[in-house]
């Protein structure tokens, strides 16, 4: 079953519902004793995370992706649908797949505080089955590769959250998995910890050809680590692709505008293949950013109606840049319209 | 083998544990000793002052404390009549016999409290930490993992309990106790697997409502007052508390522990109604407790509470 996948999430589904007892409706006014209201946490979701993939699951609070990362590691039964991992129902087959996958869920209370992280490794490496002198290589091996080499005998209470977040992927690496769940790794964290915890994702991935799921809330994370991504938005994924084609998703290119003098955004707003002209912030100079077309041909006519214009009106042009498309853009404009 | 690695991660973790803490340890036991002095004091204090009430009012009278280890006063009145005087009922071993009951009552009954609450309180605390999650994650299951937890407590509980009662026998005079080596282990055993089952119903429940504290905290009383309370004399119980005794998963436990500990009933305990009692509840209980727990665990994956509290 679906062996070109390492991941397979094939139409999911899990609705969940919550029981309300003397619940007064706002608009109405109107009391009733007893109500139950559904949640469609996940909608018929479908992907798949290849070998030696990184795959980005984005979406807004209460999108779906937690959820989606349990039902992957069945803490949740999905209600339709199945999820497979190496081509392996995690329904039928979990005691097998839960030996095939490492999961760091957010938080960082999925280590044991009173013990240190060499001993942390040891206890879990037991609870799945790793003993030993695997285990004691394992152990070392994984410190030394997170950077927590020196901290190994101290206890984990007495380290920062960095450094805690970093044990827990050493926990869910304990077993050797083909497969990582990484539940917002980075966040709460601080940007040196964020980019360490980052490159150690991309080189296990690259290095030793482990696929992985992350969820994260940080685009520019999700940008820098995802070879795909995919955007959840209340239950329903709403956009898979690869990092590149996701970042033309946004439509319109913004260049900004540099000249010698004030410039209002007034006098380029009408050009043709303008959409929209705006003030660059103080301090970053005299000019506009402006809004184009994608298309190549409007862009081109807009770009030389703009010089022309401030060609006419004596401005001295400095530069033009176009702004660097970003992830966070196209999210938005996805997630919400804008 | 995969369950055994996860008993000897749960041992070494109790030792760590127990070695980094292991003035909270020390403490705890001190503290514990301390408390059941002053609440056998309390007891005996007590008894003494209601045998000097009732010595007044001339009633004769059964009385326990240290009262009954005084010799009684000569009793004859001035026209040579006899008047009532207190009749001393127990001799001091006796005395200790009856304290060393309340003790050995109260520690199993704490017993019972900390293994019902591991898996009340403590699997409510593991939902709210996130740690239930990494359990259920292992290839073993909850059951399996909380199989071991429970083991490991259990036995750091026996442990810590046996101690207690040497210091409290050899405190408390006539408070010598009888030891079986076939009876004991044996008696332990059943009462921890007859708790465990009745503890995984109680950890199922929590598994999918959550909130049931208060619940599991009188479940937990009125285990405790009846391990105090289960002696052989229960026999002569009205009919429908008797029922109810011998349903709750500690009587029968206690009564055969105090008949070896106390009587000296050694290997007999065996032929006693309250050990038959105690084999079929450890068989009910025991399979209650699993399938329920099984049950409400598939039940609390499909409702997606597992890591909620």
């Amino acid at each position: 079953m679906s062996s070109e996948y390492a991941i397979h999430v094939d139409s999911v589904d899990k609705v969940f519902y919550t029981r309300h007892f003397f619940k007064r409706n706002p608009d109405t006014n109107q009391l009733k004793w007893y109500e139950k209201r559904h949640i469609h946490a996940v909608d018929h979701v479908q992907f798949g995370v290849r070998p030696g993939e990184i795959f980005g699951l984005l979406g807004p609070n209460g999108a779906g992706k937690t959820t989606t990362v349990k039902m992957l590691s069945g803490l949740v039964r999905p209600d339709g649908g199945a999820v497979y991992i190496d081509g392996l129902n995690v329904e039928t087959r979990r005691k097998q797949i839960l030996r095939k996958i490492g999961v760091v869920l957010e938080g960082t209370r999925t280590v044991i505080w009173p013990l240190t992280p060499l001993e942390n490794l040891a206890y879990f490496g037991n609870l799945r089955d790793v003993r030993g002198s695997v285990l004691k290589k394992r152990s070392h091996e994984l410190l030394d590769f997170i950077g927590l080499r020196e901290k190994k005998d101290v206890q984990v209470r007495r380290l920062s959250r960095g450094q805690k977040q970093k044990l827990a992927i050493c926990i869910a690496l304990v077993t050797d998995p083909h497969v990582i769940l990484l539940d917002e790794p980075t966040t709460g964290l601080d940007v040196q910890s964020g980019r360490s915890i980052k490159e150690k994702i991309i080189e296990m991935t690259r290095m030793h050809g482990k696929s992985v799921l992350v969820t994260t809330h940080d685009m520019h994370v999700a940008q820098e680590l995802c070879d795909r991504i995919g955007i959840i938005d209340r239950g329903k994924l709403i956009a898979c692709k690869t990092t590149e084609e996701m970042l033309t998703l946004s439509g319109d290119l913004v260049y900004e505008v540099r000249v010698d003098r004030p410039l209002s955004p007034t006098l380029i707003a009408d050009i043709e293949g303008v959409i929209s002209a705006r003030e660059l912030p103080d301090g970053e100079g005299f000019g506009c950013a402006v809004r184009l077309a994608a298309d190549d041909e409007s862009r081109s006519r807009a770009l030389y109606g703009v010089m022309d214009r401030l060609k006419a009106n004596h401005y001295r042009l400095l530069s033009i840049d176009r702004h660097k498309q970003m992830l966070e853009d196209v999210f938005l404009k996805l997630t919400s319209g804008a | 083998m995969g369950l055994f690695l996860v008993l000897k991660a749960e041992v070494v973790r109790s030792l760590i544990t127990m070695r980094r803490y292991w003035l909270a340890s020390l403490i705890g036991l001190i503290i514990g000793y301390g408390m059941l002095i002053a609440l056998i004091w309390a007891f005996t204090t007590g008894g003494q002052s209601a045998v000097g009430e009732k010595i007044k009012e001339g009633v004769t009278s059964r009385v326990v404390g240290s009262a009954s280890l005084e010799a009684p006063p000569e009793s004859s009145g001035t026209d040579g009549e006899p008047v009532a005087v207190p009749k001393p009922s127990e001799s001091p071993k006796e005395r200790g016999t009856k304290i060393m009951n309340g003790v050995l009552g109260l520690l199993i009954g704490l017993f019972a409290f900390s293994i019902i609450g591991m898996f009340s309180q403590g699997l409510a605390g593991m939902a709210q930490s996130g740690e239930l999650e990494q359990l259920c994650m292992s290839p073993h299951g909850l059951l399996g993992n909380f199989l071991a937890r429970s083991f490991v407590s259990a036995l750091t509980n026996i442990l810590s309990s046996s101690i207690l009662v040497a210091l409290v026998s050899i405190t408390i005079p006539g408070g010598a106790l009888h030891f079986s080596a076939g009876a004991i282990p044996a008696l332990l055993a059943l009462t921890y697997v007859n708790l465990l089952g009745f503890g995984f119903m109680v950890g199922g429940l929590v598994l999918v409502f959550k909130q049931t504290g208060q619940v599991a905290m009188l479940i937990q009383i009125a285990m405790l007052s009846m391990s105090i309370a289960a002696s052989k004399s229960m026999s002569e119980w009205p009919l429908l508390i008797r029922i109810v005794a011998h349903i709750m998963p500690m009587t029968d436990a206690t009564v055969c522990l105090k008949l070896v500990l106390l009587d000296g009933v050694g290997m007999q305990v065996f032929s006693y109604p309250s050990f038959f009692f105690l084999l079929i509840n450890c068989a009910v209980w025991t399979s209650i407790g699993i399938a329920c727990f099984k049950f409400m665990e598939n039940w609390s994956r499909n409702k997606g509470t597992l890591g909620t509290y």
